[in-house]
């Protein structure tokens, strides 16, 4: 092994958060579910805007987050979002079984998780293409009361 | 609406992984409706580190990465690795290759989920890549 690998930095780029209000599993092989974005807000230092209500959902199927939603910046920029991931219990926590419907309540929120996010983007060639040509890398945070993620981004630099 | 207390950005942390070395075969370009299809073979490679050692199965995929208007290339490269314990593991990638040099991958694994390399199966990997004489050295760092 080389001796003193290349390292690799990141840089706080923007937060997203995402409201929920309903959840469908729909009981197939791939173990698919539905997870609307019922709307939310971006923040931070490199993108602010808001997610653009009821414009996507997390179709996440064999245990990865699988979700695409339209953001659009402050400055009226449409921006797409595909959200890859993963969402487990961090290793050597059990995790809860919590029904994974509209009535559960704070789903996963309060337990410690392993909730990362490796997500592509489309923009507008403008302000906001690096956006299209920097990988970012992304943490996720439950919150239940009203049942919410804060997604927070970082582009790899 | 989230209170103030959540506007703190939660930190995210790298941890080195492995360095994998890849020989690529003559590329091929296509001018295709959605750019400039490429497919560059893989044709072998080695993988050495804290957290894999093994190899690339030889001529088992490539990149068919495409190269877009602005001339960035999504990658997109696939192929099969072996573990040093004989473990088979399938890899996916995609990132950006861009001409000022920077070339950045996110991978995603299959991987048996009896086997001691199946914490590649739900953690979000990144590599940075190095120009070599004969492909690229890819440095993979785990998202803790």
């Amino acid at each position: 092994m080389p001796a003193n690998p290349p390292g690799l930095e990141l840089a706080y780029a923007f937060s997203v958060s995402i409201f929920f209000k309903e959840r469908l599993r729909i009981d197939s092989p791939r173990g698919r579910v539905f997870v609307p974005a019922a709307s939310g807000e971006v923040w931070g230092p490199r993108l602010q805007g808001k997610v653009v209500p009821r414009s996507g959902a997390d179709y996440a199927a064999g245990g990865q987050l699988d979700a695409h939603y339209m953001l659009e910046a402050s400055d009226g920029s449409p921006i797409y979002i595909h959200n890859r991931g993963y969402l487990r219990p961090h290793d050597g926590v059990a995790r809860p079984d919590v029904p994974m419907t509209s009535n559960s309540g704070p789903w996963l929120a309060d337990m410690p998780l392993y909730f990362r996010l490796a997500p592509t983007f489309d923009a507008p060639e403008g302000p906001h293409d690096w956006l299209t040509r920097s990988v970012i890398l992304g943490t996720g945070k439950r919150y239940g009361n009203p049942d919410h993620t804060i997604f927070t981004y970082y582009e790899v630099l | 609406m989230a209170d103030d207390t959540h506007r703190a950005a939660e930190p995210l942390s790298l941890e080195y992984a492995f360095t994998m070395t890849l020989v690529f075969g003559p590329p091929r370009l296509m001018k295709t409706p959605r750019g400039g299809r490429v497919f560059a073979p893989v044709m072998e490679g080695q993988i050495t580190g804290p957290r894999l050692t093994g190899r690339i199965m030889p001529e088992t995929g490539a990149d068919f990465g495409t190269v877009r208007r602005d001339g960035v290339e999504d990658l997109h490269a696939r192929f099969m690795l072996q573990a040093d314990d004989g473990t088979d593991i399938y890899v996916q990638h995609t990132g950006y290759v861009r001409e000022d040099g920077y070339i950045r991958l996110t991978p995603f694994f299959d991987v048996d989920r009896a086997s001691p390399h199946a914490w590649l199966n739900n953690t979000i990997l990144v590599a940075r890549g190095e120009p070599s004489e004969d492909g690229l050295v890819l440095t993979y760092f785990a998202v803790k």
